[in-house]
């Protein structure tokens, strides 16, 4: 077994827990405000990885890591696909299918998230 | 004579030793406290002059039929460790009253545009090749409400189109106190500083009769460390603001995808 799948497995077993070190030392407590106007009313609190909100990602590993410890759960929302997806139009809805896994994506606000659905037929 | 200088020496001497022992010994004392009403105990009042520049300011924006603004901006996110990351971008607003806008956001991580042509809102990802669309009010101000509150779609630079207006928010300033003269990229313009609840911030406005924020920056106070967002804007106010400027067009193997509707995000679907 090499080094990497070890770390996969634990990272499966652990979720985040393993990757407690690095993904801690990256995970943002608060994005500052950027409007005075309290009619506005973002949240700032975010905890999530510094690298989400990106068009691409720079961690793959890290991602690969997150994507396969809650693949299986079905309407769980992740904001990062695993490598080597494929889109796939059904129904006039598009997917991302990432080895059998099926990913519904949706824009949270300008954010991109992905929705993990049951295959569409 | 030469006593007599002695004697004048002597006196200014003391007096020097007095008014130094008046300094040294008395002016902390005097000092003190109004050092801590400047600083922690007490907010600094309202500059009634302060806040008229925001309502002029305010004022002549809701004037202009179009504009359109280049703003560079940096923004803070602190991590768990309490540690801040300064993000870049750059935010192409273009608007023309009543009814379109149109925002270009530009970084090293992400690209986005948003377009509204007076009937829809739409949020697309040039690079991930996703673009979504809701049906928008027929204004504006009603179309950033819905889009920001809705839809948790982020405007730059929004409160452009709350100042001047009944939402401007001025009643939540707490402290208002003009800094002074400031040149930003060559034009002229006073620095004022407020406070509100959670947030200071300042604003550089263009001197003479064109009363512009030309830069802005915004402190978050809840958090500790106190992330910063900075903003250093380039006006045109005579643009291109031409009805293509606003109509979105599918590019080209892109994909409509929905908007989150999660109840995370409540009052977002009927």
């Amino acid at each position: 077994m090499s080094p990497f799948s070890t770390l996969k497995t634990l990272a499966v077993v652990l979720g985040f827990g393993l990757l407690a070190g690095s993904a801690e030392a990256r995970e943002v407590r608060t994005t500052t405000t950027t409007h005075v106007n309290n009619n506005v009313n973002r949240n700032v609190d975010v905890h999530r990885d510094i690298d989400v909100d990106v068009d691409r990602n720079y961690h793959p590993v890290a991602t690969a890591a997150a994507v396969t410890a809650t693949a299986a759960a079905i309407g769980s929302v992740t904001r990062s696909l695993p490598p080597s997806c494929s889109t796939a139009v059904v129904g006039g809805v598009t997917y991302q299918n990432c080895g059998g896994t099926w990913y519904q994506p949706r824009y949270s606000g300008t954010e991109v998230s992905y929705l993990v659905v049951n295959p569409p037929r | 004579m030469g006593l007599r200088n002695m004697g004048s020496r002597k006196r200014l001497l003391s007096l020097a030793l007095c008014a130094g022992g008046l300094v040294s010994g008395l002016s902390p004392a005097l000092a003190a406290p109004g050092q801590a009403a400047a600083g922690e105990q007490k907010a600094p009042a309202v500059d009634p002059q302060a806040i008229k520049a925001l309502e002029k300011m305010g004022g002549f924006l809701r004037s202009l039929p179009a504009f359109a603004i280049t703003a560079e901006t940096t923004t803070d996110e602190v991590l768990v460790s309490g540690q801040k990351i300064q993000l870049s971008s750059e935010a192409e607003i273009r608007a023309r009253r009543p009814d379109k806008l149109r925002v270009d956001i530009k970084s090293d991580r992400k690209q986005r545009q948003l377009f509204y042509d007076g009937k829809t809102f739409t949020v697309n990802g040039p690079k991930g090749g996703y673009y979504a669309s809701f049906d928008a009010p027929p204004t504006l101000a009603e179309t950033i409400a819905t889009a920001e509150h809705r839809y948790d779609v982020e405007i730059p630079l929004v409160d452009l189109f709350y100042w001047g207006t009944d939402k401007s928010g001025i009643k939540d300033i707490q402290s208002a106190i003009d800094v002074g003269p400031a040149t930003i990229d060559g034009v002229e313009t006073e620095q004022y500083a407020f406070k509100q609840q959670g947030v200071d911030w300042q604003v550089w406005i263009e001197k003479g009769d064109k009363p512009l924020p030309r830069k802005l920056v915004i402190t978050n106070t809840q958090d500790p460390a106190q992330p910063q967002h900075v903003a250093v804007l380039d006006w045109n106010l005579k643009p291109n603001v031409n009805n293509a400027v606003f109509a979105f067009n599918p590019p080209k193997d892109s994909h409509r995808i929905q908007f989150d509707t999660g109840p995370s995000n409540p009052g977002r679907s009927p």
